[in-house]
């Protein structure tokens, strides 16, 4: 297990190699900061007086900043290694890079933000997940049944809905609640309440999170769980028409000690598998979110870094994903040696 | 604030039950034509002190933004940002406002007097602050460095700071020959010939001059060192207030939210009474008007506006809205490097051919009383202002007098009613660019096209990424584009930006020297009414180039609780209700 698990990181290297390069590439021919900014300046030339030479030595001193001074293929070095650098610069030294917004720290703001999004995917993703294998199993076990098609019912209407939409709708549910009840339960935008609170003690510091945390990870756990519960429903028939399980039924074992013996066990192990994917599938999924709830996170980091044009700040966001993938799925295939004593990574 | 707790053990049927009564909610329907905004039509007579009210001790109010900020030194152009401005309105040197009404109120908090202009060549201004003026930490506010480090922030000139001053601007600080203090005041001396009409407006203070001495830049002897210290106002969360209220440092979060609290060593008038004000970032309007009606924030105005998010502000119980005007302008431009556009006779066709009115009653008018835009330079409301369009037909929606203009200029209509050149070669389609997203500059273009298939002119729609629009326009990658001009009463520098031939911003390509003298002529005079006439007929020149034509003055929305007192919108300045934040409170019962 060991060999394997150093065997796939070293395969990871390149992979993320080659993410790392078409992540620059991809950046490099959609924006031309450089121009842009030039034009900004010489827009509000005549307004703020400047010059030819002062618009030289803005652009100039821009250039030099985010290391437009250099070529692409010095650049790409440049944010490979940070060799040349001014110290802000470099992957293998934990730098992304400098960022088109003065002031605005791209690692500091990634390390912000991770956990913020962590916080909310895995919440998402442990619901998601919950909720699929239960009602997965369900449809699987009453395949047909009403309860069958009411399931996969709301699960197609969960899958089909627009993410934007059905946080709108979630929104105006928990607004009607907090003016039923006369509390305000729900919070609809945000990761805590701003403002001073430091008076807080430690139990309403927790309610304030909850009440943040509760109907974005809603939202996001309904647009992941329809998916997952087909999968469980899927697995979790091809264990019950398999001969073991029809062997134990004749054998005259009890139907309930079959399934939860039997049948469920195994039919958990896809989705103990599916787990890691299915978190990284939120993460994606969090981009949207997080924009409509205004969740300080990755995926508004990455919105925001779209907005501004922002080089350095695409390229982190799409390599950070690219590596949390890659380990994704690596502890996707791990986890599938653990939980099936079939497979043997030698 | 959020108080109350109560369990979460019904939240599950409760959330179900809510979204089922959600999904059977409808509208009203009213559909009468007019966004239901009320509460605020006071602002209408009244716009400087509609919504006043007697303020509570204490409260906390949150405000949301529409959008973050990246720097935090204003003077940079990293950082010069709108957003900005309203982030750090409760802690900046109140230099005097614009009031709602487009008149300017010098601060009597600060100043001493109204600033003077005591010569007139070279142009010199006497300040003087009034002792108590003080920085939160008691320091006095607009001593000699202070003015000095602005001077100093806003010019190209190396000596006084290198490169790392990144300036927004420059005309001030290159133009500034000397500062002085005298008999207790502050004289700035222009250079020689240098003339400004609106020195009056604003005193030219920003930053804390001690705290860059504090913090070890030695800004007055080294450019170097002025820069870094302008590099560092740019990274530092100011912990430094010369306004009603402070930041709570530990409570900011850069381009996201502020907080601040009352600065105690205020020295103005009119005292804060809230114990807190939030300022955060919502930058989708339907989660604004959501927390809204969920009574997490008290209020916003959206940068833009969104005709849905207008109707259901007005559904809001315990809401107070309105559409008022905003410091932005709607207009055509013309590319006049188009071989087609460069007559004059076709440019003139088309303006006579446009309906402003058919325009407005299928953008703002189903939502406001929009005012259609007829000068280029003023609105109505403002005391300068003089319709510079309508006596040259431009904007009528006169098709057959259009047609007449082509037919005299020796264009003619084929059989396929397609017009032609005078020599009988075809008209390349026109290119039609507006920024993508915008609906009513996209309905705008749209019933151009249909306009200009009238006259038989073939048209193509291009909406621009917000991104791409920038260099359409300074590459002159369009044929006719609609976009939009910020502006605010600080009205002489636009002519020059809008018109002369050597600036960038000359999107229409006009070149004419009477119109470069004429945008000249506007800063070259210390008296503001002449500036004002000297616009005016800048403009008219303008007009008779049938280059540009203004459509509409932006309306905005402003929607807030009924609780909050002395917020009022403000289509004057940039600030918008920002302007007056010290005196922003929660009404007494």
């Amino acid at each position: 297990m060991l060999a394997y698990t150093i065997r796939r990181l070293l395969i990871a290297v390149p992979i993320l190699l080659i993410a790392s390069m078409f992540a620059f590439a991809l950046v490099e021919v959609s924006s031309d900061p450089i121009n842009t900014y030039r034009n900004q300046l010489e827009q509000n030339a005549a307004a703020d007086g400047s010059g030819t030479e002062a618009i030289d030595a803005s652009v100039e001193l821009f250039k030099e900043r985010n290391y437009y001074d250099r070529s692409i293929p010095e650049r790409y070095w440049l944010w490979l290694t940070g060799i040349g650098g001014n110290g802000d610069i470099g992957l293998l030294k934990g730098e992304f890079g400098p960022s088109l917004r003065v002031g605005y720290d791209i690692n500091d703001q990634i390390g912000k933000r991770f956990m913020i999004t962590v916080r909310l995917v895995l919440a998402a993703s442990l619901f998601a997940i919950g909720l699929a294998m239960i009602t997965g199993v369900i449809s699987a076990v009453r395949q047909y049944k009403k309860v069958d098609y009411f399931l996969t019912f709301i699960g197609f209407v969960a899958l089909s809905m627009p993410v934007f939409w059905l946080a709108q709708l979630v929104k105006n549910a928990a607004v009607s609640y907090n003016k039923a009840t006369g509390t305000d339960t729900f919070a609809t935008y945000g990761a805590v309440t701003p403002g001073d609170i430091s008076g807080y003690s430690t139990f309403e510091y927790v309610l304030d999170i909850a009440s943040h945390l509760i109907l974005p990870t809603l939202v996001l756990m309904l647009s992941g769980y329809a998916a997952a519960s087909r999968f469980q429903r899927s697995a979790m028939l091809d264990v019950l028409n398999s001969d073991y399980v029809r062997l134990a039924k004749a054998k005259g074992l009890r139907n309930r000690t079959v399934m939860r013996r039997h049948a469920l066990r195994t039919a958990l192990i896809p989705m103990a598998t599916l787990a890691p994917v299915a978190i990284l599938a939120s993460l994606g999924g969090a981009v949207i979110t997080e924009t409509i709830f205004e969740w300080q996170g990755l995926g508004r980091f990455f919105i925001d870094a779209l907005n501004n044009r922002d080089p350095f700040a695409i390229q982190s966001f799409l390599i950070v994903s690219g590596a949390l993938t890659v380990l994704g799925i690596l502890i996707s295939d791990l986890l599938y040696g653990i939980v099936d004593p079939r497979i043997r990574y030698e | 604030m959020r108080l109350r707790r109560k369990p979460a053990a019904v939240l599950a049927s409760g959330v179900v039950a809510a979204m089922a009564l959600t999904a059977c909610a409808g509208g009203d329907g009213s559909g009468e034509g007019s966004a239901n905004v009320g509460g605020l039509e006071a602002c209408v007579d009244d716009p400087n002190e509609c919504n006043t009210a007697e303020r509570q001790e204490g409260g906390e109010l949150t405000w949301a933004m529409s959008s973050g900020w990246d720097a935090w030194n204003g003077n940079t152009a990293a950082g010069n940002s709108l957003y900005l401005t309203q982030a750090t309105s409760g802690i900046a040197i109140p230099t005097g406002n614009f009031l709602p009404d487009g008149t300017w109120e010098w601060s009597t908090d600060l100043l001493v007097k109204e600033p003077e202009l005591i010569e007139e060549d070279p142009m010199k201004v006497r300040y003087e602050i009034k002792p108590e003026a003080v920085w939160d930490d008691g320091t006095p506010v607009g001593s000699l460095d202070d003015f000095l480090f602005h001077r100093n922030s806003l010019t190209s000139d190396s000596d006084l700071c290198d490169k790392k001053c990144d300036p927004a601007a420059v005309s001030y600080g290159d133009n500034v020959e000397s500062i002085d203090e005298v008999d207790g005041g502050i004289e700035v001396t222009y250079v020689e010939g240098y003339l400004d009409p609106e020195w009056s407006f604003g005193v030219p203070i920003s930053l804390p001059s001690h705290i860059a001495t504090e913090e070890g830049f030695d800004w007055q002897n080294d450019p170097a060192e002025m820069g870094d210290a302008a590099e560092w106002f740019n990274t530092q969360i100011p912990y430094w207030s010369a306004g009603p209220y402070k930041l709570d440092t530990d409570r900011v979060e850069t381009g996201v939210s502020v907080s601040m609290v009352p600065n105690e060593a205020w020295f103005g008038e009119i005292k804060p009474t809230l114990d807190r004000i939030n300022l955060v970032v919502i930058s989708e309007q339907p989660t604004m008007l959501t927390a809204l009606e969920n009574g997490e924030i008290h209020g916003s105005e959206p940068a833009s506006l969104d005709p849905d998010v207008a109707e259901q502000a007005g559904d809001l119980s315990g809401v107070v809205s309105a559409i008022g005007t905003r410091p932005a302008w709607d207009h055509i431009n013309m590319n006049l490097k188009n071989e087609f556009l460069s007559d004059i006779e076709v440019r003139k066709a088309i303006f006579t051919a446009i309906s402003l009115d058919q325009i407005l009653d299928a953008t703002y008018n189903p939502i406001t009383d929009a005012e259609k835009r007829t000068n280029h330079v003023f609105p109505e409301s403002s005391e300068y202002h003089e319709d510079v369009i309508s006596d040259l037909g431009q904007g009528s929606g006169d098709i057959e007098a259009a047609k007449q203009i082509l037919a005299d200029a020796g264009y003619e209509l084929d059989d396929d009613e397609t017009l032609t050149m005078p020599d009988g070669s075809d008209i390349d389609p026109l290119s039609l660019v507006w920024l993508e997203g915008n609906t009513m500059r996209e309905i705008t273009m749209t019933l151009l096209q249909s306009t200009l298939q009238e006259l038989g002119i073939p048209a193509n729609l291009n909406p621009n990424a917000p991104d791409a629009l920038g260099s359409t326009l300074a590459e002159g990658k369009f044929d006719i584009v609609e976009f939009g001009w910020i502006g605010s009463p600080q009205f002489t520098g636009a002519p020059s930006q809008y018109w002369n031939s050597s600036s960038a911003s000359n999107y229409a390509g006009i070149n004419s020297e009477d119109i470069d003298k004429a945008t000249e002529a506007v800063m070259q005079t210390v008296d503001i009414d002449e500036a004002g006439k000297l616009a005016n007929d800048a403009a008219k020149l303008v007009a008779a180039e049938y280059a540009i034509l203004p459509v509409v003055t932006t309306p905005g929305l402003i929607a807030m609780s009924e609780d909050v007192a002395n917020i009022r919108p403000n289509g004057s300045t940039q600030l918008g209700p920002f302007y007056n934040i010290g005196e922003w409170g929660l009404k007494a019962e």
